[in-house]
């Protein structure tokens, strides 16, 4: 009988950990298609109603998924100190307080971080085309992110899934 | 007693805040700078001027001063600490609020006004199209105007501008530039506005047209500095067509604006008198022989549209009054010249 729940506990508890790290990947594709979005918003934003920086992030925030608010929360409240950072620095340090808790690889953020460089240090259609760059770079680590993730999520699952039922045999 | 010293409480203090208000919108590095000029200086600073890869410089007291990175107010230039571009660009971060895109409109026109009234003006690459000035890029110097609302530099003047019946009088500030004719203006606004009744002037409604935002120094709309009660200000806009505005949309009893001069003005002008509005402009010049040679200005003077001149110059001190003319017999209604009128007076 106990032998019989440690063996249901291991299997479930593998599996779980496969759903983990397959999870990961699915993660990461809501966050990119999410933060297409958001940039969508910016851009409309900027051309139509010229807020500025602080009050704009803060705006867009309202209407973005938690990981992004969070992000342009961070941003905009730096930035709202005024304490001398330049709006490229206040995006860094939001992304780097937001990034733990996201599934985000490296190259996405290097693109947020690209961006950063550019927001609001030109003219309205300059801005525009800086966001329509980042977002096009972002479309395409989506497409990336999808195939990966449809690779991945099947295999991890089944991987955890297999390993757990391996252990139990082995150990039995 | 227990006033005055609340009230001397307040001004010190808001004095004080002038400047730390001044200090955020500069780079990290050049707000240490600043933030270093002797106290007794900063409180008559009237432009900070940053150029690039020129020593920066403040301007005061009549005189401009290089400042060294322990904020000492210099006259050898080459011991002045060097504003870099990166300086000026960041800088330019703090004052468009991270969002150059959000004040386009206002760098067209070569400045931008922040919280407080300050204006800061911008030079760089001029970017031209069709239409006319699309944008400046490549930011080569910025000048910080301190903007101080003198209240009550006005105070010994008014009695001069209202008749018997306590009408205001058509007056013009004849002033050379930097000689405070905007900060007297803007009481003489207020005063009217708020009434005066030891003069006689009971408060009147007063439209001003600000074309250049330095009577009220709008930011986003409000104006920074107190213009009085009764009055309603046209922030931005073209002179003849706001008098045109105001006289048909506000009924105002007093028209202001600043720096009248140009050919349409004078049909506003002609408007304004028919539909029996006040008006209180100013304009460049340095005596009234000065003005008379002037085009639109000059038939004014000479049509004696104006009952009340007022000459300011520089000498000794910002805004010396140098007389206070009666426009039909141009005497002069004041003995000697009024210096030193600076007095923060609470009303």
């Amino acid at each position: 009988m106990i032998k019989l729940t440690f063996s249901i506990v291991i299997i479930a508890c593998s599996a779980l950990i496969g759903e983990i790290y397959g999870n990961a990947y699915k993660q990461r594709t809501r966050l990119l298609s999410q933060l297409i979005s958001t940039l969508q918003m910016l851009e409309t934003e900027i051309i139509y109603a010229s807020t500025p920086l602080p009050f704009l992030l803060q705006k867009v925030a309202k209407r973005s998924s938690t990981e992004i608010a969070y992000l342009l929360e961070t941003t905009s409240d730096i930035l709202l100190k005024k304490e001398g950072y330049t709006f490229s620095e206040a995006w860094r340090m939001g992304i780097e307080i937001a990034r733990r808790q996201s599934e985000l690889k490296k190259e996405d953020i290097e693109l947020l971080v690209n961006l950063g460089n550019n927001l609001g240090n030109s003219d309205g259609n300059n801005q525009v085309k800086h966001i329509q760059l980042t977002m096009e770079e972002l479309r395409r680590n989506y497409d990336e992110a999808i195939q990966l993730q449809n690779k991945n999520v099947k295999l991890y699952k089944s991987l955890g899934l297999l390993s757990g039922i391996a252990i139990v045999v082995i150990l039995y | 007693m227990q006033e005055m010293i609340n009230s001397n409480f307040i001004k010190k203090e808001s004095i004080h805040k002038v400047h730390l208000q001044l200090e955020q919108y500069l780079c990290p590095e050049l707000r240490k700078v600043v933030g270093n000029i002797p106290e007794s200086f900063k409180v008559t600073m009237e432009e900070i001027r940053l150029r690039m890869n020129q020593p920066l410089m403040v301007y005061g007291n009549n005189q401009d001063y290089f400042v060294n990175t322990n904020g000492e107010l210099l006259k050898d230039r080459e011991k002045g600490f060097i504003v870099s571009g990166k300086n000026i660009e960041n800088t330019l971060q703090f004052i468009s609020n991270y969002s150059i895109y959000a004040v386009e409109e206002e760098l067209k026109r070569g400045y931008i006004t922040i919280t407080g009234g300050h204006r800061v003006g911008i030079v760089g690459k001029v970017i031209v199209d069709a239409k006319g000035i699309k944008t400046i890029r490549d930011f080569s110097g910025l000048n910080i105007r301190v903007s101080r609302q003198k209240k009550g530099v006005a105070n010994s003047i008014m009695r001069y501008l209202v008749d018997d019946e306590g009408f205001i009088y058509n007056t013009l500030i004849v002033s050379p530039p930097q000689c405070g004719k905007t900060t007297l203006l803007r009481d003489i606004i207020r005063h009217i506005s708020n009434g005066l009744p030891k003069n006689g002037i009971k408060g009147m409604k007063v439209g001003v047209v600000d074309e250049r935002s330095e009577i009220g120094g709008s930011f986003q709309g409000v104006p920074q500095n107190d213009l009085g009660v009764r009055t309603d200000l046209l922030d931005g806009c073209p002179k003849a067509d706001g008098m045109m505005m105001l006289i048909r949309a506000m009924s105002p009893a007093v028209i202001a604006t600043d720096e009248i001069g140009r050919q349409e003005d004078c049909i506003a002008i002609e408007e304004a008198l028919l539909a029996g509005i006040r008006l209180i402009t100013t304009v460049h010049g340095k005596s009234i022989e000065d003005l008379l040679n002037k085009k639109v200005i000059g038939d004014l003077v000479k049509d004696k549209i104006f009952k009340r001149l007022i000459v300011l110059s520089n000498r000794d001190a910002v805004g010396t009054i140098e007389g206070i003319f009666n426009g039909e017999t141009l005497e002069n209604l004041i003995r000697e010249p009024i210096k030193n009128r600076m007095v923060d007076s609470i009303d």
